[in-house]
């Protein structure tokens, strides 16, 4: 399952937002452009499939009340998604209402049949595979916060809503990840590193000993004096994250509190891939790593079987992405007169386009004066 | 001394015939630009000899440049990055300078004589879309020709596109033509330049444009707006240090 679309309208300054998604993405633009938003309204769709949308915004320390853009006057914010699943589509669309935090109205369809429904307080299940019998209404005689997928147990729901249920579940969005948490002990981590990356030695702690393995394998790669890393449960069950480094005949220890920066993001950022994520998202990738492993990493990210998504504002992570991942996948986000955050395909811009044939994708990033891109923006014809 | 050509298209310094992508001689058919650059070299080597009907010329296509261009993208962990010394919306030119400079020298060697490349781009190309200074693209093709040690290349930039030039001629009578270097180079906009072209000749056709840059209704002498100045300033000190004849 992979998300090919997305439609937002009315979460912060996505307004009338709409996103087409490759299997790997790269969100550029200047500052205050929205890749954060984008980032945001992603874990948030979702969060929308774990319910408990009171636990997201605390996480986030945000009110109900700033989840809507502050330039409409609407109060839903309108949902839809578009997943490609076995040569089909699957489309959720839902309206969120920032009083009862839930999706007040919500439809999932399989190649434009209808599957699901909720509106006015009862839900609706269609059975493709009878199609004959009567669709099951029920009344909803229960709260909840987000889609009722999240309420709903597999065993009610046919194979397909178990299946997108189950890739938002996996979605993980890290766009807090700092050093500081990165160094937190935590108890456990359940498959999940945390948005600021506060569960890495529980995750890392979790991990089965052929991906154990297979991460050293990877981290060695880079740093070669790396000789083990270790997650060692101590009193109380917090966990302890260290490695070990060899120079020549030296074996050096270190702690958590005493591994530098880089190390630990590469070690959080490669330990996702050893996961069970489905999607998994980025901020500002290239924080606190040195240009000498950007090509292993972007090696990791485009290759990666998980749908990727990342914000940069480094012309290297985008030099080395080749040209035909670039055209696909690195998405120009911007601001409208209004402020409203557009998307476009940075590479379908008929001068980038041009850029593209002579240099580098990042070489054509850094050569554009991006402050006068909308201007050729706004020319281009609309489909 | 031999003239080595690159352009856009058939309205400004011409294209092969059969679609080539580089051609010389009478393969090549020239545009207005090319006629332009002709007479100008003519004019500063102090006697009569038309390169283009002496056949001493060869033609190298955007997409010669472009093709050629594309081996320098493959130096991925040494990107070029702007800064104080490389402006925004420049590498594009400077790419294409670099690869025609490096033909160049393989004509030069090839005949065993002098090679004057022009490189003409309109100020507005595709790859910037109006964007940048100027200066900095003239700039930008200076230092592409300097990347392969190359002293006789010509950046020939029309402000905004090649329309202003013949307009300042045509439609301007040699008067007052800077005004035209602000009009918006933009096609789809209010008041194109192409329109006025249009407006001011009975046949605006790329061959009709070659005949009144060859029949002297268009005098390569009399024009004058800042971007032509430059661009005939630079051809006659190249053309001064490749013959050896001083600049009047």
């Amino acid at each position: 399952m992979k998300i090919s679309r997305i439609q937002v309208d009315n979460f912060k300054s996505l307004v009338g937002f709409e996103l087409e998604l490759a299997s790997f993405n790269c969100l550029v633009g200047l500052n205050g452009a929205g890749k954060s938003t984008v980032l945001q309204v992603l874990d948030f769709i979702a969060q929308q499939f774990k319910g408990d949308i009171d636990g997201w915004l605390s996480v986030r320390q945000w009110m109900a009340a700033d989840l809507n853009s502050r330039l409409t006057k609407k109060s839903n914010i309108e949902l839809e998604v578009e997943l490609e699943h076995e040569g089909g589509v699957v489309k959720w669309k839902a309206s969120f209402n920032r009083v009862s935090l839930r999706c007040t109205s919500e439809t999932v369809k399989w190649n434009q049949k209808n599957l699901l429904k909720v509106e006015e307080g009862k839900f609706t299940i269609w059975n493709l595979e009878k199609p004959d019998v009567s669709p099951i209404k029920v009344e909803i005689a229960f709260d909840y916060q987000g889609s009722i997928l999240s309420q709903l147990k597999e065993s009610q729901i046919p194979g397909l809503f178990a299946k997108l249920k189950y890739f938002f579940v996996q979605l993980e969005s890290l766009d807090l990840l700092s050093p500081e948490l990165l160094r937190t002990r935590t108890r456990e981590a359940k498959g999940q590193l945390g948005l600021g990356g506060q569960n890495l030695s529980a995750f890392l702690f979790e991990l089965d000993k052929d991906k154990h393995t297979s991460l050293l394998r990877g981290l060695k790669k880079i740093y070669p004096q790396l000789d083990t890393f270790s997650a060692k449960s101590i009193r109380s069950g917090w966990k302890l994250l260290s490695i070990e480094e060899k120079y020549q005949d030296h074996i050096l220890k270190s702690d958590a509190r005493h591994i530098n920066d880089g190390m630990l993001r590469m070690m959080a950022v490669l330990s996702q891939f050893f996961s069970e994520h489905s999607f998994l998202l980025f901020d500002e990738i290239e924080n606190g790593i040195n240009p000498e492993l950007v090509e292993f990493l972007m090696k990791v990210l485009v290759k990666s079987d998980k749908q990727v998504l990342v914000t940069t504002h480094s012309p290297m992570i985008l030099n080395y992405l080749d040209d035909d991942v670039a055209q696909a996948g690195v998405i120009y986000l911007y601001k409208t007169e209004q402020g409203y955050t557009q998307a476009i395909p940075l590479f379908g811009i008929p001068s980038m386009a041009e850029k593209l044939r002579v240099m580098g994708p990042g070489e054509a990033f850094v050569d554009t004066d991006l402050t006068q891109l909308a201007n050729e923006i706004n020319r281009i014809p609309q489909q | 001394m031999y003239l080595l050509l690159s352009g856009e298209g058939p309205t400004d310094i011409g294209y092969c015939n059969m679609a080539l992508r580089q051609c010389k001689g009478s393969e090549f058919l020239p545009g207005p630009m090319a006629v332009m650059v002709d007479k100008l070299v003519e004019q500063a080597q102090g006697y009569e000899l038309s390169h283009i009907d002496s056949g001493l010329v060869e033609f190298v296509s955007e997409k010669y440049l472009v093709d050629g261009a594309a081996d320098l993208k493959a130096l991925r962990k040494s990107p070029s990055l702007p800064g104080v010394k490389k402006k925004k919306e420049t590498l594009y030119f400077r790419r294409n300078a670099r690869v025609l400079a490096k033909r160049a020298l393989e004509k030069s060697d090839e005949t065993d004589g002098e090679v004057i490349a022009v490189l003409f781009r309109d100020s507005d190309d595709l790859a910037s879309a109006g964007r940048g200074e100027w200066q900095d693209k003239w700039d930008s093709m200076i230092k592409g020709f300097e990347d392969e040690g190359y002293a006789h290349g010509i950046p020939m930039i029309p402000k905004p596109k090649s329309e202003a030039w013949l307009l300042c001629a045509l439609a301007n009578n040699y008067q007052h033509c800077t005004a035209l270097e602000n009009e918006s180079g933009n096609d789809d906009g209010a008041h194109p330049l192409k329109d006025q072209l249009t407006a001011v000749v009975d046949n605006d056709s790329a061959q009709a444009m070659t005949q009144s840059v060859r029949d002297g209704e268009v005098d390569v002498q009399r024009i004058d707006m800042p971007s032509f100045n430059q661009f005939k300033d630079h051809l006659r000190q190249v053309v001064s240090l490749v013959t050896g004849v001083p600049l009047s």
